[in-house]
């Protein structure tokens, strides 16, 4: 292949040794997992570092919304069609992991004509959307009047004037992570969870040669070198960047927070729209077997490894829909989500305005020659940004393949399973069936294996969502699942009604098993992860959840008591005490 | 309307220890009660806090209940379904839990099986092929648990035929206990833990033995070995239990029971007047006279106190449902005209508030913080702001309020 931008000397490869690995990928959000996948598919060896978990920041607390984001249609139109390119392809590659959301714009004006006139702009406004709509198999928009918006959604606000639907896709964004990290470990990389990449180690040159890292579950550190580094950290990339002492600007984002309210059920059998106090569009959205309430945009100066919604934010959201949707004072809060988009950097517009559109930082610019820094971007177009770094990748390494993960299914998107055969062959109820086979597409008959070998297996351990033992198993066995909270953003265990007090306990001792700690360390893991999902509920019970938390208090504290550990008086735990 | 001495709100713990307590003394005592509340979700064991420390009556020393041990005793027994550690006074029982947690308790429901005695025995875990039950693991888990480790205790899996059919994987515990109050499927319990290996010198089961307290006591009779349950989990048996005995006790000292929702009590001159609401048996919204009442209405998970967001009419916060002359209180403030649209902000005062919220008392239970104390009313259990939400503590601040109604 012919370079066009040959090594430059004292480059990637100068300092003698060979190194490790080709590409160092930091961050196991989309992005990162996304450009590990690419390369490892282009034959490269890739090493992936994720401080956390896999889908720990944006891409596990997103609205998990696979569009063609028509908000900026009218700012940024390239943004609009590279994203529904992009969700096309992804519909391709992982077929099971996406769910249509057809959305309803309800239109409460105070006159007729003025609802006839916002009407008519948000019919020529959706026009020009549905011409992108074909790159995603979506469907036409639809004006309609007050009585079909009724008709089609009964908990509306009576004087709806009228509406327009338009369609969108949904994806869980954890497991959208999960299938590319799993296939980049199926194509030869190494991941590494719950390991922090603490200095980026130069040359004395400036130039980048590998991570030093520390492993946090074990405590062990090392180095890894590569030819490339890839800083893959969303809104952590200034702080990842500043670990090789680059200047605080070399990869500047606005971080954003968003939060997402989540309440017990499907209330709705549309998305539908409304405007918050501020006109900000926010949404009711039905989604897997919850619904979720999102999303808010706001500056945010806190710190990124415990980001949690406050109760403004949620009150903030509630507002909002409950004009459109009344019903919703009465819907049971069970849990939040909190996220910081990783928006590229501009100082004056507000947040809301900002472009999502990403860009590739290449610190050459900045004395740290073989580092690149991924800015920006959506879960809707991760793909092709993945594409692009890892074609500055391939071209600097002299590698010819070319990107295949449009066309290359994801683990579980290569065959489709019939839930009806898991529930035949395994006995498996319905919904469980169902929920299995929404989350691992081809690879639940994998599940089903491990059931039909081990029959124990087929215990439902998590009976709100529902999630079985051989699930959890093969959470840990193949998914890189090493806490309770892991296996949660797997398989959404413990984060129904009861919030994890059927299960964790459980579940813990499961997964200590499996990666050979104690059962007494398995304990200590669900309560961390009980402490953790209590801290995200707080902000957002009310009247119909207090009952079930204070009961909830009560009964773990029975059965679990203050540490996990025995009857001996020990030291207070420092979370079990945030939860109380 | 009929005129009893002593009106008590609530049939959990602190209710019926202020029943017994009171009909000890002499009193008439009409008890009115609406619905399940923790007492009848709870897990089995009779803890103090710290619950999960060595505990002795020595930590109880709260000063109300100084000179209460012989009276809490006698309540157990007249309860009937509890015990206490095995050696008096001093020694506790040690229980397990179903995720393989062994801590002491004061006393427990007789059903669940007392560990202490088993000090470095040789324990079987029933292997019941029940979805919420893992005996491998949970074995493996009470094995290195301090307790286990300190004794040299052992627990071994040992399988048990229990299950009739695939249904009964995934029923409800306290269903499937139920099936054991049969006598054909007790027997066969029995048979299944003879024909067993015998490896062991005691079993120990999931919360499955029965709803009804006689159904562990037939079994114990047929089995040689020690047997017995883990605590129950929400809404397990071992609450059906409890309201089984209480039930008794209250019948057996003559205590009237009115199934109703009490909405208001009222000062009326000296004595106090109850409204009732109408319920679904049929009967008319009434009222009832008392001389001194004792609302053990329980916490929020009792729905003794509600959470409420401002709608017209009522103000957010923590609320009463019942109208009368008391304060909420939460965490020593007083709580009233709330100052949030949404209720407290649990992000900022944790969870924990859900139970630290209460009615606003005195150590004898005295409600405090309102204009006009009001002598003869008296406040126990989980209703009271800021003590330990504990069975022993509901049984003995009922104990205490009950007494002193009657004895003033
Ligand atoms: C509220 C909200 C709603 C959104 N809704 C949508 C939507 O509907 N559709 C859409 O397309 N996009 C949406 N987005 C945007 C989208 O989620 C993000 O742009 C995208 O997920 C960013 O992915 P990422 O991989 O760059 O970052 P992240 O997913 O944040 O990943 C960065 C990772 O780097 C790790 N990391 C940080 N420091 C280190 C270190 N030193 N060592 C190792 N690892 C490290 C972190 O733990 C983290 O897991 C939303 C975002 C938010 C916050
Ligand atoms: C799941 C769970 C597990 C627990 N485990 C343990 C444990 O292992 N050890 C331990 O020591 N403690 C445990 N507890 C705590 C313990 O159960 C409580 O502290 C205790 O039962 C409180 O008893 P109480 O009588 O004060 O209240 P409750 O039992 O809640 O009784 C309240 C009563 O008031 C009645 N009532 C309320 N309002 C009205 C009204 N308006 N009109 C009429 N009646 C009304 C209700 O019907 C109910 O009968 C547990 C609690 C729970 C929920």
């Amino acid at each position: 292949m012919e370079d066009a931008f040959p090594a430059p000397a004292g480059g990637a490869q100068a300092a003698g040794d060979a190194p490790d690995v080709d590409v160092i990928v930091i961050g196991g959000g989309v992005n990162g997992t996304g450009v590990a996948r690419d390369a490892a598919l282009r034959g490269l060896k890739v090493a992936l570092f994720e401080r956390h978990d896999l889908a720990f920041g944006a891409s596990g607390n997103s609205s998990g919304m696979i569009h063609g984001g028509p908000r900026y249609l009218t700012t940024d139109p390239d943004v609009t069609y590279s994203s529904c390119l992009d969700s096309g392809h992804i519909q391709r590659i992982a077929p099971h992991l996406l769910f249509r959301i057809p959305f309803l714009v309800p239109v409460f004006a105070e006159t007729e004509l003025h609802a006839e006139a916002t009407l008519a702009t948000y019919d020529a406004f959706f026009d020009v959307y549905d011409r992108y709509q074909p790159l995603k198999r979506g469907k036409p928009h639809l004006r309609l009047t007050g009585d079909e918006m009724t008709a089609l959604e009964p908990g509306l606000a009576a004087g709806a004037r009228g509406g327009v639907t338009f369609d969108e896709w949904g994806i869980d964004g954890a497991r959208l992570c999960v299938a590319n990290a799993v296939d980049a470990i199926e194509h030869g990389s190494e991941v590494h969870v719950h390991t922090t990449v603490t200095e980026l180690l130069r040359r004395e040159d400036g130039s980048v040669h590998g991570v030093r890292f520390r492993q946090r579950i074990d405590g062990t550190s090392g180095t890894r070198t590569a030819r490339l580094v890839v800083n893959a950290t969303g809104a952590w990339a200034p702080i990842t960047a500043a670990l090789g002492g680059l200047p605080g600007d070399a990869a500047r984002v606005r971080p954003g927070k968003g939060v997402h309210v989540f309440l017990d059920r499907r209330l709705t059998n549309y998305a539908v729209m409304a405007n918050a106090i501020d006109g900000r569009q926010v949404f009711l959205m039905p989604w897997q077997n919850v619904s979720v309430l999102g999303t808010t945009d706001d500056d945010y100066y806190g710190d990124l490894d415990r980001v949690v919604a406050t109760g403004d934010e949620v009150r903030y959201l509630f507002e909002a829909v409950a004009r459109v949707f009344p019903s919703i004072w009465q819907a049971r809060a069970i849990g939040t989500w909190g996220g910081v988009r990783p928006t590229l950097y501009e100082w004056g517009p507000n947040e809301d305005a900002l472009s999502r559109e990403h860009g590739i930082v290449d610190h050459a610019a900045h004395g740290a020659d073989g580092l690149y820094s991924m800015l920006g971007g959506k879960l809707a177009s991760y793909r092709q940004f993945a594409e692009e770094m890892t074609d500055v990748v391939a071209k600097r390494l002299g590698v010819a393949a070319r990107c295949q993960t449009h066309v290359a299914p994801l683990p579980g998107g290569d065959e489709t399973v019939d839930p009806m055969q898991l529930v035949v062959a395994g006995g498996m109820e319905a919904v469980t069936a169902t929920r299995l086979e929404y989350r691992h597409g081809g690879r639940a008959l994998r599940v089903l294996e491990r059931m039909l070998k081990e029959p124990r297996e087929a215990a439902v351990v998590c009976p709100c969502e529902p999630v079985t033992e051989a699930e959890i198993r093969y959470t840990v066995a193949h998914e890189l699942a090493r806490t309770v909270d892991d296996v949660s953003r797997r398989t959404r265990l413990g984060l129904g009604v009861c919030g994890g007090a059927r299960c964790a306990a459980r579940c813990g001792r499961i997964v200590a098993e499996m990666t050979g700690r104690s059962p007494r360390d398995g304990l200590t893991l669900a309560h961390g992860f009980l402490a953790g999902a209590a801290r995200k509920r707080a902000a957002a019970v009310g009247p119909d959840q207090a009952r079930q938390e204070a009961l909830a208090l009560a009964s773990l504290r029975a059965e679990l008591g203050r540490a996990p550990s025995g009857a001996e008086p020990r030291q207070e735990d420092p979370d079990y005490e945030a939860w109380r | 309307m009929s005129k009893p001495a002593l009106v008590i709100v609530g049939a959990g713990m602190a209710g019926t220890a202020a029943a017994y307590a009171a009909v000890s003394a002499g009193a008439a005592v009409t008890l009115v009660y609406d619905r399940a509340g923790a007492t009848a979700l709870t897990s089995g064991a009779l803890d103090l806090e710290p619950w999960d420390a060595p505990l002795s009556f020595e930590h109880a020393k709260h000063e109300r209940d100084a000179g209460r041990d012989a009276e809490l005793t006698a309540f157990l027994a007249a309860l009937g379904f509890y015990r206490r550690g095995a050696a008096e006074p001093k020694s506790t029982c040690v229980v397990a839990t179903a995720s393989g947690v062994v801590r002491s308790a004061f006393g427990a429901d007789q059903a669940l099986l007392d560990l202490s005695p088993l000090a470095g025995k040789r324990i079987a875990v029933a292997d019941v092929e029940r979805d919420d039950w893992d005996a491998p693991l949970l074995a493996k888990t009470l094995a290195v648990s301090a307790w286990a480790e300190r004794t040299g205790t052992s627990f071994v899996p040992v399988a048990l035929g229990l299950l009739r059919s695939g249904h009964e994987r995934r029923i409800a515990p306290y269903d499937f206990a139920a099936l054991h109050d049969e006598e054909a499927r007790r027997r066969s319990l029995a048979e299944a833990i003879e024909a067993a290996p015998g490896v062991a010198d005691a079993w120990l089961f999931g919360p499955w033995l029965g709803l009804e307290p006689s159904t562990v006591t037939a079994l114990r009779a047929v089995v040689p070995l020690p047997l017995g349950e883990t605590l129950s989990p929400l809404g397990g048996p071992a609450g059906a239990r409890f309201e089984g005995a209480r039930d008794r006790l209250l019948q057996a000292h003559g205590v009237a029971v009115v199934h109703a929702r009490v909405t208001r009590v009222e000062a009326r001159g000296p004595r106090f007047a109850l409204a009732l609401d109408a319920d679904a048996g049929g009967a008319e919204a009434r009222e009832l006279e008392a001389a001194a009442v004792v609302l053990a209405t329980g916490g929020v998970g009792a729905g003794g106190v509600t959470f409420t967001w401002s709608r017209p009419g009522v103000v957010s916060g923590f609320e009463l449902p019942i109208s009368a002359p008391v304060a909420l209180a939460l965490d020593g403030e007083t709580l009233g005209g709330g100052g949030s649209l949404y209720g407290p902000s649990l992000e900022v005062l944790g969870l924990g508030a859900l139970e630290r919220v209460g009615i606003a008392c005195d150590r004898l239970g005295r409600p405090v913080g309102t204009n006009s104390p009001q002598s003869g009313l008296f406040v126990a259990g989980d209703a009271v702001a800021g003590r330990p939400r504990t069975m022993l503590e509901a049984a003995l601040a009922g104990l205490a309020a009950g007494n002193v109604a009657v004895r003033g």
